[in-house]
């Protein structure tokens, strides 16, 4: 009896094993969205893909996920096939997983869309169409401005806030008073830190030089003109110091906790610092300038950036998700959910450039920028190595390099070349 | 004379456990063994395939290209800084954590008016969960309100604000202080609980014979702890080897990599950089050394115990 009785429970722990270890598929959709630093967006949202379920009788998963843990779960989720219907992509992840073969096609969706919603910004499309096709749904961009403290100009007698990268330089030297813990060039190149990568590109850019040349089939990155743009930044870390004093350790929140406390006097970022300032700091406001980023001898260019939805194509429910990515760019509802997190989410649907919300002097500057947006493949086309290139933050190790281990300029952009070419070679 | 005792003790099993009880035993030990092998074995065999397939794979099983990834990476300059740095951070906290883990039990020791208050406020380091511990430490070193620039300035060491994890050296230091901080207890109470078992007649004796506290410490105390002070120091190692959080937190294996471990740089390689064939490359490769640690330290405890 008692041998009966071993034998018997055994079965049933290993059953019981056996049954808690299969998944129970779910029915529904299941959705990953990029988790936006404006909470009434983000509750908007979850708001509308559950209205969406619930009209469609369904059930639905809403995940907001920050941007940083995207990576692991999405690793994880292509290598197990299990992956979300509708995902939240970068465009520069939409270059590299298109590149895998592993999106699905969503040209007909974005026709579909502009029938009921009207056309999209042609500048939305252009990051995420690979060979006439489009392979994702532009869903908002971000426009990367110059945040300066009017009060820090002052006070070191200049009068208005710097229009290209000598003044820049000048005036951030000027303003750098580190005894009193205040800084003129709120910059920094942190592990994982995006808006150092975008900086660096406009920055580059506008000095004339680039990772790609025009067919995008060729790193030209060692140039005369990179190397004076590396050597630049160089000089305001080194020689100026400009910089606070853990800037080469921020991470995408080191810039704005920087500019908040007051520590530096000109930061780079999109509208989340504006939406902070708004939101906890008005007096800070009244300090605050927004202009655009300095220019160069090659001009003045911005990062675009083009966050977008797309769809695996192992999703289990392809239709639903595509009815959901249109029903999301509902205007009336895109509209509000626009207004809510202007200015850090700029609209990629051209009727709603002209709302009220960019009339606003602190939020004009934002839309602005769109005009300006360049894509990481420039000189050439978007492609997989483009987008491989930014999400390596290959721009920032070069610079890390250069500054904190004194690697010579020349060898740094050598060496950057080199991995660029395996990349494009790949 | 070796066989004897072999004899001798496989005849003791069988006096001991009847039937009954090796059913019991069986029942106790299956599931374990069907975890062990079921759950982390396999796990375990597949992480060892995929590093052995192309770094470009991210789905399924790339193309098999044997020890590609392994010899790879001795020729990788960031896997080189993280061997170095984790031989760095290993060392630089261990011994650290030893001695003042040592000084810790020794003072706890002694007959304390208040004791289990110290114990308890002493053992909170360890007990803090390593988030709260390291974004904690992070904001103590921030040059923007970091208690740590404020203190140093106000006592006239520095100037201005330093930047404790924005360059390589100091970023270094900072986050084995980090460790040792969280790590002393652990030494503190395991030594404690050692020194505690060590009767108080051997002391008697020695005084007696007219012994100096300090013999007294190098012939009773070291020796009798010798045994626990190795296998805690093993245990801590192997945890400093695998750890990820507190180096996540703080600096994210940054700045330019300096304070990466095998842990966080396999990660950022299988999860940032979609290499997941390097990325478990990376960890296992520590495999073999640590099997080779922990044999030859087992040994000598054992030894030793003999």
């Amino acid at each position: 009896m008692k041998k009966h009785m071993m034998i018997l429970i055994i079965l049933v722990i290993i059953v019981f094993l056996a049954v808690t270890s299969i998944g129970v598929a779910e029915q529904g959709l299941t959705v990953w969205m990029k988790k936006g630093f404006v909470e009434e967006q983000n509750t908007m949202f979850v708001e509308k893909v559950n209205e969406f379920a619930k009209e469609k009788g369904i059930t639905v998963n809403v995940n907001m996920i920050a941007y940083e843990d995207f990576f692991p779960k999405w690793a994880a989720a292509i290598q197990s096939g299990d992956v979300p219907d509708v995902t939240y992509l970068g465009y520069e992840e939409v270059a590299q997983f298109q590149g895998r073969g592993i999106l699905e096609d969503l040209t007909d969706t974005i026709s579909v869309i502009e029938n009921k919603s009207g056309d999209f910004f042609e500048k939305s499309l252009i990051p995420i169409t690979f060979k006439d096709k489009i392979m994702a749904i532009p869903f908002w961009g971000e426009g990367m401005v110059m945040y300066y403290r009017k009060d820090y100009l002052e006070q070191a007698g200049i009068a208005t806030y710097p229009k290209n990268w000598e003044e820049f330089r000048e005036f951030t030297k000027k303003m750098t008073n580190a005894s009193k813990g205040i800084y003129g060039a709120g910059i920094g190149y942190g592990a994982n830190n995006s808006d150092a990568e975008w900086l660096s590109r406009a920055l580059i850019w506008s000095f004339g030089g680039s990772i790609f040349d025009e067919t995008g089939t060729k790193i030209v990155f060692n140039s005369p003109e990179t190397i004076k743009a590396v050597e630049y930044v160089k000089s305001i870390f080194n020689e100026d110091k400009s910089t606070p004093p853990t800037a080469m350790g921020w991470d995408d929140g080191g810039n704005n906790t920087s500019y908040l406390s007051g520590q530096a006097a000109i930061v780079f970022n999109v509208g989340s610092i504006l939406k902070a300032i708004r939101a906890e700091d008005p007096e800070l406001l009244k300090v605050t300038g927004i202009a655009p980023i300095p220019g160069g001898p090659a001009g003045s260019f911005t990062m675009g950036i083009i966050n977008t939805l797309a769809i695996f194509k192992e999703s289990k429910n392809k239709d639903l998700a595509r009815e959901l990515l249109v029903y999301l760019l509902d205007p009336e509802w895109y509209a509000e959910w626009i207004k809510a997190s202007a200015p850090l989410a700029i609209p990629v649907l051209k009727e709603l450039e002209n709302e009220a919300v960019w009339e606003d002097e602190y939020n004009k500057p934002f839309i602005d920028t769109m005009k300006q947006f360049v894509f990481s493949g420039y000189k050439g086309p978007v492609q997989p190595a483009s987008g491989e290139i930014a999400n390596l933050r290959l721009l920032n190790n070069l610079f890390a390099r250069v500054i904190l281990k004194n690697v010579p300029v020349e060898d740094a952009v050598k060496e950057f070349t080199i991995e660029a070419e395996k990349i494009l070679n790949k | 004379m070796s066989v004897t005792p072999k004899i001798k003790v496989r005849k003791l099993k069988h006096s001991l456990l009847n039937k009954e009880d090796r059913n019991l035993l069986l029942f106790i030990l299956i599931p374990v063994v069907i975890y062990i092998f079921g759950v982390q074995g396999i796990n375990f065999l597949w992480a060892a395939i995929l590093s052995l397939t192309s770094e470009t794979t991210i789905r399924g099983i790339g193309d098999f290209i044997g020890f590609k990834n392994y010899i790879n990476l001795f020729k990788d300059s960031i896997y080189q800084e993280t061997m170095l740095f984790t031989l760095i951070y290993v060392i630089g906290t261990i011994i650290p954590k030893l001695l003042l883990g040592l000084l810790m039990a020794l003072t706890l020791n002694k007959p304390l008016k208040g004791q289990n208050i110290y114990r308890s406020l002493l053992f909170l380091p360890w007990a803090l969960p390593t988030f709260t511990s390291a974004l904690t430490w992070r904001w103590m070193f921030s040059d923007i309100g970091g208690v740590v620039n404020y203190l140093l300035m106000k006592v006239g060491f520095i100037d201005y604000p330093i930047g404790w994890l924005g360059t390589i050296t100091l970023a270094r230091i900072s986050v084995i202080t980090v460790n040792i901080w969280r790590g002393v207890p652990f030494f503190g109470i395991t030594i404690l609980a050692a020194l505690q078992s060590i009767s108080n007649n051997l002391y008697e004796a020695a005084e007696i014979d007219g012994a100096t506290e300090w013999k007294s410490f190098w012939y009773i105390t070291l020796p009798s702890i010798k045994s626990v002070v190795i296998l805690v120091s093993i245990v801590s190692a192997i945890w400093t080897i695998g750890d990820f959080s507190l180096i996540w937190l703080m600096t994210r294996g940054g700045p330019i990599n300096a304070t990466h471990v095998f842990s966080t740089y396999s990660y950022i390689e299988a999860f940032h950089n979609l290499n997941i064939g390097k990325g478990i490359a990376i960890n296992l490769s520590i495999v073999p050394f640590l099997i080779v640690f922990i044999t030859l330290s087992m040994r000598y405890i054992f030894s030793s115990e003999n």
